[in-house]
């Protein structure tokens, strides 16, 4: 019985540890929710400068298309052209975040998304999208980037594997 | 000169050891390449449980359509239903694995895969198509698993640019 409640004493004290391992603190949260507050208002205000500023020099960027940008850089200028063309107009809402710590310094990050205000490839007004985006963040010298990031638009089932060219693409 | 060479030198001496900080071994490499060829078998015998065994309990996995199963329970029920309809005869074959480690026990992968024989919902065939995955994967206890995953299709616009339009 002794030695049942010592196992428990000692489990109850590590436990916290334990889970701190796994996670980021507030600070580290509210850093994360905010690379996305400033992605928003950035594209909102189509600032592709501002945009990049948050991925890692060594990004890996997979937009809505399938398009595999290796770097900010060519990200940068994709989101340039994007943003004098089919997204000029465009309005982003971020409408939900979810974080998972992978360790204190990694966190994988999905951020769900409405947008409205985009135009088809022939310049024709297209419907508003719901799209998510899995992100993979990294801490580095104390300041959260994104070092992947990968955009699916949710589509309905009922009009979802007809055919890839149905498929619209704009946005990241 | 001389300065330049002793660089040089000192460089190519600490190389591999920064290399090394950021990177697998070769054994993980290679145990994250066998993730995708049992994945690729596992779906050509249409084996859900098979899929479901490569990821994390909590994975979180995101498929072509944008629906997000949360953790294998449900990823494995989204496999299932789809294995016994669209998916019934479908064929999968891996194209490209691309490994980039964040850590030794994390490392994102990028997958290009074709995929043929699927069925639209009214059962008529679909098109064939190259789609791309981000994954996310974590040693655990040894084992390389699948802790998130997300796939786009390739539009065949991006891909008519070339059989790789990844901004190499």
């Amino acid at each position: 019985m002794q030695m049942k409640v010592t196992l428990l004493a000692l489990s109850l004290l590590l436990f916290p540890a334990l889970v701190r391992a796994q996670s980021g603190t507030a600070a580290d949260e509210k850093a994360i929710r905010e690379i996305e507050a400033r992605w928003e208002a950035a594209w909102n205000r189509h600032d592709v400068a501002a945009m990049a500023s948050d991925f890692a020099p060594d990004a890996d960027v997979i937009n809505l298309a399938g398009e595999w940008f290796k770097g900010r850089e060519p990200f940068r200028k994709s989101l340039e052209e994007l943003h004098s063309g089919k997204v000029k107009g465009s309005v982003w809402k971020t409408e939900d975040t979810q974080i998972k710590f992978l360790t204190p310094g990694i966190a994988i990050v999905h951020v769900s998304i409405t947008s409205h205000g985009d135009l088809n490839p022939d310049g024709t007004p297209m419907p508003a999208r719901h799209a998510i985006l899995s992100r993979v963040e990294v801490k580095r010298g104390g300041k959260w980037l994104i070092v992947a990031s990968h955009a699916t638009n949710i589509v309905p089932r009922a009009t979802a594997v007809v055919s890839g060219a149905a498929r619209e693409i704009v946005g990241q | 000169m001389r300065t330049k060479f002793l660089l040089v030198a000192l460089s190519l001496l600490f190389l591999p050891a920064a290399f090394r900080a950021q990177s697998g071994t070769s054994d993980d490499e290679k145990a994250i390449r066998e993730i995708e060829s049992q994945w690729e078998a596992a779906w050509n015998h249409h084996d859900p449980a098979a899929l479901a065994r490569l990821a994390t309990p909590d994975t979180d996995f995101i498929n072509i359509r944008g629906a997000w199963a949360k953790g294998r329970d449900q990823m494995e029920k989204a496999q299932t239903a789809r294995h016994q309809t669209t998916e019934k005869d479908s064929v999968w074959k891996t194209d490209e694995v691309d490994i980039r480690f964040l850590t030794p026990d994390v490392a994102i992968v990028h997958v290009y895969w074709f995929l043929s024989g699927e069925r639209n919902a009214d059962g008529s065939p679909g098109q064939p198509y190259l789609g791309v995955f981000t994954r996310t994967e974590v040693k655990r206890d040894g084992q390389w698993l699948i802790a998130a995953s997300q796939a786009t299709e390739v539009s065949p616009q991006s891909r008519s640019q070339g059989a790789s339009n990844r901004q190499d």
